[in-house]
């Protein structure tokens, strides 16, 4: 079929350009350096006049003669070396190509280049601390085609070959070493089960909502949206601290456990990630076309079979999307690993810590580990699509829900499951509240009751508190505004290249880790025409991006339930393509926008990962002035906590509205 | 611009000159002739997956013919967007407007012509009152019931005053009583207006009930046009005959212009008119309810009842003869076992037998 | 009033596009926490009235990274906090500088790019909720004994992640030797940073692991159940620093900062308020920790990456 539109054309071509800018682009260096290789390094002992290698930390290279205080190594592509130390503290360093000194700075290191190496050589001496004795001999000297080298007689001298070579090495390393397996395997199990167990959750509580009236109906919906409003880090900290293996409650109860390990990880990623099923599949299971099921029923389909048959089906799509994004979500969670797991290996803990890292890290593993948790994602996302794929879903919604009133049986059920799984999502913000009233002393709380933690709070951080919903604010519209016309592209337009790229592309930061992005885009905007580091539009820019997916994929589960003929009706009453979209799909997709865009502005206002590389004051959010009162293990977290509860009041209120509005438009 | 099509009258002529419509490799539509006279109720009849949705879909403009033309009143509209030809379209499910009142949904498009106020709120008024729903007009549709709500999405298809009202299954959502009584107000209504429709459906009842002429379409083709009466009575082919009302075959072989040898050998001597050459014929048609039971041997053939039910204004038999069963409605008695003559009416022959597995299901 | 303030504010950032940072304003990132830099800058801006001293805390590990994506155009001048060896490791990031007072400290860059700030030797801790005291260690070959298994065990930071595990696994491996520590990293939990491993025994995770001197002894002060423990065997001593970054805004005040760190003054502000052990040796150590000539100090000897190999095939091979 032809398009029957060029304008959509265009703004997707548009938006894909967009999307390269500020996702590819920034994001590039990770796919680079994933696929390059340094050209190898090794280290030499030299201590009591003799030469010896050592044999770990050696890539590339292999030894080929080591005697005398002469070491030769050399490397499959024949490049080869020798270090010959003619007495001690003297070395001349000879290779198979001729070497030239680089001028610049020596200290501790120098460098040397020949036709296929860039070689670093770094000199170790243990730092006498108390002995002062000056700085370490280092002095190279070329000598022919040769380097002639005055060093520390008792020292280290590492040799790194810097110059970057295309390989495949990265890949076979990731796939072949047990502990990044174990990282693989240990992200699988966390993902799949907290996600079934979020579902577990969530989709029956979502049923249970769309379906019966009962008291308190829209307070429970907007309590579990609320629940889904925590602060960074919170869960994670929280749970610890109640059930760690010295943690209140486990001391309370006088249990002998912890709460420390995967089992923890998947706990807390559970409470976190259920509003979000929860919502997805809500809006779905109101969507049903009532009709449906009540022929359902009256041809004699009992109500379980109803639900199963005519219910689930119609509403996989929301609820697959609520899966998809949790799972993603639990697959990129690195904050939560990160407080809990203790020593377990998890791939976006993997990669983060490869990536930033104090001692130098090694980025070409975490991008690679970056670019296999993406096509584990595309994996997911494929899965996904293969379900849906050649079904279509669409049901007209003209039809009011009416809720049914349920039996004493299942409304004390609907009463029960709903204030259990409420109680559990609260505590933490319960926790934290009461605590942001408790002195803390030396990052543990003590029993003395408080005011102080706000009245430093009132009176040094208002300003993150514009900053925060500012920013927030504006990636929200923006989201919302290319999220769902995204959304129509990839469900209406299916443009045969451009609609899956552009899928792909805005899904894509949904799973890199938030501070791997960042660095992207740092490197991106850091420069004269796009100088943005540091400024109001930078976080605005990385909230966009990062959240404009829940826009996207809340759009998407609501398209999939408009049936395409609303939209003929009015090209056939005269409505061009853009102004049906506006004045008659966009109304009709309120609902999942609204989900859509209270997601993106509550992940916004919480988001923490990027935000902590990307902020500079005055444009201090609030979820940075947490995290800084977090980090240390001597921090005050009664200030980050009084912030948190402050954090959660702010957006409990635009919540509130959202709810009436989404009441309102139930009615 | 909108109405660019239209010369005058309230209806307009459709042409359809050698259309294809191709989706990838498959092929919707195989290339169609057909010609739409102004005013009337034009039916395309047929099975699910026989083409008539999308040949409907393409006169909106909804897809895009891959060969062959359209013209509305002798202009080429191939071409034209679906907003630019001013074309009534009525949904199998409504396709109303969740968000927006019953008078919003009307009005939409007026709307989009820029009319006037006053008289948009003057000519939703009179719509609504056309298809009785004046007191609905404040409602949202999800407040009301299927046949409100198609009668709704009628009256906010024909408020443009579109010279050509397409209709897509639009009463398959609907209860048998409900669908009776509107499928008459729609074409009292087109009457009325004297506007062109076009109307798809794979209900055979609906379409003889509703037309001025009917297309029978299968996989794609269109197998024959005519007035109801011609469709029921002189189907030129085994499918129509088949797809159109309830039909008794019988196999076998035409052995004169008035003998006829079934698979089993029995002959039959009937008055038949060769609507296939007699050469090829290899099956003879009747309606059941023009087949009489008369006593053994006084008919044109024999055979044993084997199948009664009484259906209260007539009882349906079906008859065995030879290896082949025949169904018959009729008024006489009969029992079960009986072994009765069959009197025949004039027959029809055709080349082939009817495609029964394909087409049970849709009947 | 506020919100007017941040209107306007926020339309003049609009329209600049950026704020480069102004004289007389030094931006910081700090690994440390309030409670570290809070104190002395408190009194350096008391000091220097006309420098402003803007604080962005973050995690070590991250900090280092921010500071390289920035290079092309740097928005902080001063990276303070992680382990010397971490400064050397990234030294291309920073500016030489020749302070005055170097000669006055008891270890110094020999390229001038970083300041030592101040000195902790890393003792064993143990939590005292789940060990009772006559099974406390007394060597860091305890570390072996099979007790603390059934009590979460023993807590190492990976040297692959952390700069005090660096300094923990480098100097215990040159005091006692290599087949020692292989056996140790056998038996421990790595995890992968060094605040994991502190508070993973303050809160009862693990019975016993190392800490920073300086953090145990404000822990052990505010009553939390842990006792650090000097093992007579060795203990392994780290220097965390400070440097200037290559082409800050405001080299000259960022100069200033450093002579401060490193003067008298502000070394007695260390010692003194935070509990850090003085790199010069004018400055009395904190009390309450013992005196460096009484332990048998183990500092790191191996290059980073030998010892990050050499760590991560023991681990892998277990």
């Amino acid at each position: 079929m032809k398009s029957l539109t060029d304008t959509w054309k265009l703004f997707s071509l548009l938006c894909l350009v967009g999307a390269v800018m500020l996702v590819l682009v920034p994001q590039l260096w990770i796919v680079i350096s994933a696929f390059k290789q340094d050209g190898g390094a090794f280290t030499l002992q030299s201590r009591n006049g003799n030469l010896s290698l050592v044999s770990e930390g050696m890539t590339r290279f292999s030894p080929i003669s080591s005697e005398n205080g002469t070491v030769q190594l050399e490397r499959p592509d024949g490049f080869s070396v020798t270090f010959e130390q003619q007495q001690p503290g003297i070395t001349l360093i000879r290779a198979s190509e001729p070497l030239e000194l680089v001028a610049g700075h020596i200290g501790t290191r120098f460098q040397l280049t020949g036709e296929n190496v860039d070689v670093l050589i770094e000199q170790t001496v243990v730092l006498d601390i108390f002995g002062n004795s000056g700085a370490p001999v280092l002095v190279p000297e070329q000598s022919g085609s040769n380097i002639l080298l005055r060093h520390e007689p008792k020292s280290f001298l590492r040799f790194q070959d810097r110059r970057q070579h295309f390989s495949l090495q990265n890949f076979r390393e990731f796939l072949t070493r047990s502990t990044y397996l174990e990282a693989i395997k240990n992200s699988l199990i966390v993902t799949v089960l907290s996600t079934l167990f979020a579902s577990l959750v969530a989709v029956p509580l979502a049923w249970m909502v769309a379906r019966y009236q009962f008291r308190w109906r829209s307070a429970c919906i907007a309590m579990i949206t609320m629940a889904s409003v925590s602060p960074p880090f919170l869960g994670a900290y929280v749970w610890r601290m109640l059930l760690g293996a010295n943690g209140l409650l486990t001391n309370a109860l006088g249990l002998d456990w912890t709460i420390v390990g995967m089992h923890g990880v998947i706990w807390v990623i559970v409470w976190l990630l259920y509003p979000l099923v929860f919502l997805m599949s809500l809006d779905s299971f109101s969507g049903v076309d009532p009709t449906l099921r009540e022929s359902a029923l009256s041809l004699g389909a009992s109500r379980r079979r109803s639900f199963w048959n005519i219910e689930v089906p119609t509403c996989l799509p929301g609820i697959l999307t609520g899966l998809y994004m949790a799972a993603m979500a639990a697959f990129s969670d690195f904050g939560t690993p990160f407080i809990i797991s203790l020593d377990l290996l998890i791939l976006p803990k993997l990669v983060y810590t490869e990536f930033l890292n104090e001692t130098g890290g090694n980025p070409s593993i975490a991008s690679t580990g970056s670019i296999i948790m993406l096509v584990i994602a595309t994996l997911f996302l494929a899965m996904q699509r293969l379900v849906l794929a050649g079904r279509s879903f669409a049901s007209v919604t003209s039809r009011k829900q009416v809720l049914d009133v349920p039996s004493t049986g299942m409304k004390w059920l609907i009463y029960g499951f709903a204030g259990t799984v409420i109680a559990l999502a609260f505590t933490p913000h319960a926790v934290v509240t009461v605590t942001s009233f408790l002195e803390w002393r030396a990052g543990t709380v003590t029993s003395v009751p408080t005011l102080s933690n706000y009245v430093n709070l009132f009176s040094n951080q208002m300003n993150s508190v514009w900053v925060s919903l500012s920013t927030a604010a504006a990636a929200t519209a923006l989201s919302l505004f290319f999220g769902l016309s995204i959304a129509y592209v990839i469900v209406r337009k299916r443009y045969r290249v451009i609609a899956p790229v552009l899928n792909g592309l805005v899904m894509t930061p949904y799973i890199i880790p938030g501070t791997v992005f960042a660095i992207g885009f740092i490197l991106a905007f850091n420069q004269e025409p796009l100088l943005l580091t540091g400024t109001w539009f930078i976080l605005v820019l990385s909230y966009f991006i990062r959240m404009l997916p829940f826009a996207l994929k809340t759009g998407e589960a609501t398209l999939y339930q408009i049936h395409p003929a609303m939209e003929d009706a009015a090209l056939s009453l005269g409505a061009k393509p853009m102004r049906v979209f506006m004045g008659v799909v966009v109304p009709m997709m309120l609902s999942g926008a609204i989900t859509g865009a209270t997601l993106v502005f509550l992940h916004s206002v919480t988001e923490l990962s990027s935000t902590i590389l990307l902020y500079r004051p005055p444009w201090t959010p609030m979820s940075a002035v947490i995290f800084q009162n977090t980090v240390s293990p001597g921090a005050n977290f009664g200030y980050a906590a009084a912030m948190a509860v402050l954090m959660m009041v702010i957006l409990y209120v635009p919540l509130a509205l959202v709810t009436r509005k989404r009441k309102s438009l139930s009615q | 611009m909108t109405t660019s099509a239209i010369n005058g009258s309230a209806g307009l002529d459709v042409s359809i000159e050698g259309l294809q419509i191709n989706f990838g490799d498959f092929t919707a539509l195989k290339p169609t002739e057909l010609e739409i006279r102004n005013g009337e109720l034009f039916t395309l009849l047929g099975p699910s997956g026989c083409g008539k949705t999308t040949l409907l879909r393409c006169l909106a403009g909804f897809t895009k013919p891959s060969a062959g033309r359209v013209r509305f009143n002798g202009k080429d509209v191939s071409a034209l967007e679906p907003w630019d030809r001013g074309i009534g379209f009525v949904f199998q499910n409504y396709a109303l407007w969740p968000t927006k009142t019953i008078a919003a949904n009307v009005a939409y498009g007026l709307e989009m012509r820029r009319e006037p106020k006053d008289m948009i709120r003057e000519k939703v008024a009179s719509t609504l009152r056309m298809v009785e729903l004046t007191e609905a007009a404040g409602k949202y549709p999800g407040e009301m019931s299927g046949g409100m709500q198609q009668r709704a999405a009628l009256a906010r298809a024909v408020v443009i005053d579109p010279p050509l009202l397409l209709f897509d299954e639009p009463l398959s959502n609907l209860d048998a009583k409900l669908r009776v009584k509107l499928r008459r107000d729609i074409r009292n209504l087109q009457k009325r207006l004297g506007l062109t429709a076009v109307y798809v459906t794979h209900d055979q009842e609906e379409a003889l009930d509703i037309s001025d002429r009917i297309a029978v379409m299968r996989q794609g083709e269109v197998l024959q046009v005519g007035t109801p009466r011609e469709i029921y009575e002189t189907p030129e082919n085994a499918q129509v005959a088949d797809f159109v009302g309830k039909a008794s075959f019988l196999s076998g072989k035409a052995i004169s212009d008035d003998r006829f040898r079934l698979t089993d050998g029995t002959e039959i001597k009937a008055k038949m008119s060769f609507q296939t050459n007699r050469d090829n014929a290899v099956a003879i048609f009747a309606r059941p309810e023009a087949i009489a039971l008369v006593p053994v041997d006084q008919g044109d053939l024999n055979g044993v009842i084997s199948e009664v039910s009484y259906l209260g204004n007539l009882t349906r038999y079906l008859v065995r003869i030879g290896d082949q069963i025949v169904l018959c409605e009729t008024r006489d008695d009969a029992v079960l076992g009986q072994e009765v003559g069959l009197r025949l009416p004039p027959l029809r022959t055709f080349d082939t037998l009817p495609d029964r597995q394909k087409s049970e299901e849709e009947v | 009033m506020r919100i007017s303030n941040f209107l306007l504010s926020t339309s003049a950032a609009m329209v600049l596009g950026t704020l480069s940072a102004t004289a007389g304003t030094i931006t910081i990132y700090s690994a440390h926490g309030d409670d570290v830099f809070g104190p002395i800058v408190e009194v350096f801006e008391a000091a220097h009235p006309d420098i402003d001293v803007e604080v962005i805390v973050g995690e070590t590990g991250p900090l280092y990274q921010r500071v390289k994506a920035e290079a092309a155009n740097p928005a902080a001048d001063i990276q303070w906090g992680g382990a010397i060896q971490s400064y050397e490791t990234f030294s291309d990031l920073y500016e030489a500088y020749e302070a005055p007072e170097a000669g006055a400290l008891i270890v110094s860059d020999p390229n001038n790019k970083w300041f030592p700030f101040s000195l902790f030797a890393q003792p064993l801790m143990v939590n005292t909720d789940i060990v009772s005291e006559s099974d406390y260690p007394t060597s860091v070959r305890d570390v072996l004994d099979d007790r603390w298994n059934d009590k979460g065990g023993v807590v190492l930071a990976d040297p692959n992640h952390s700069g005090t595990g660096h300094s923990i696994v480098s100097g215990l491996a040159s005091g006692l030797g290599w087949d020692f520590m292989t056996e140790v990293i056998k038996t421990v939990r790595a995890t992968q940073g060094s605040s994991p491993m502190f508070e993973s025994v303050r809160d009862g995770e693990a019975a016993l692991g190392w800490v920073n001197e300086d953090l145990g002894a404000k822990w052990e002060a505010e009553g939390l159940p842990v006792k650090m423990i000097y093992p007579a065997d060795g203990v392994t001593v780290q220097v965390d620093g400070l440097a200037i970054i290559n082409g800050a805004p405001n080299p000259e005040d960022a100069r200033v900062f450093v002579d401060f760190i490193i003067s008298q003054k502000g070394q007695r502000i260390a010692s003194e308020i935070v509990k850090r052990r003085s790199i010069r040796t004018d400055v009395q150590p904190p009390t309450g920790l013992p005196a460096m000539g009484e332990l048998q100090l183990f500092p790191a000897e191996e290059p980073r990456d030998v010892i990050k190999a050499k760590f991560t095939s023991i681990l892998e091979s277990k």
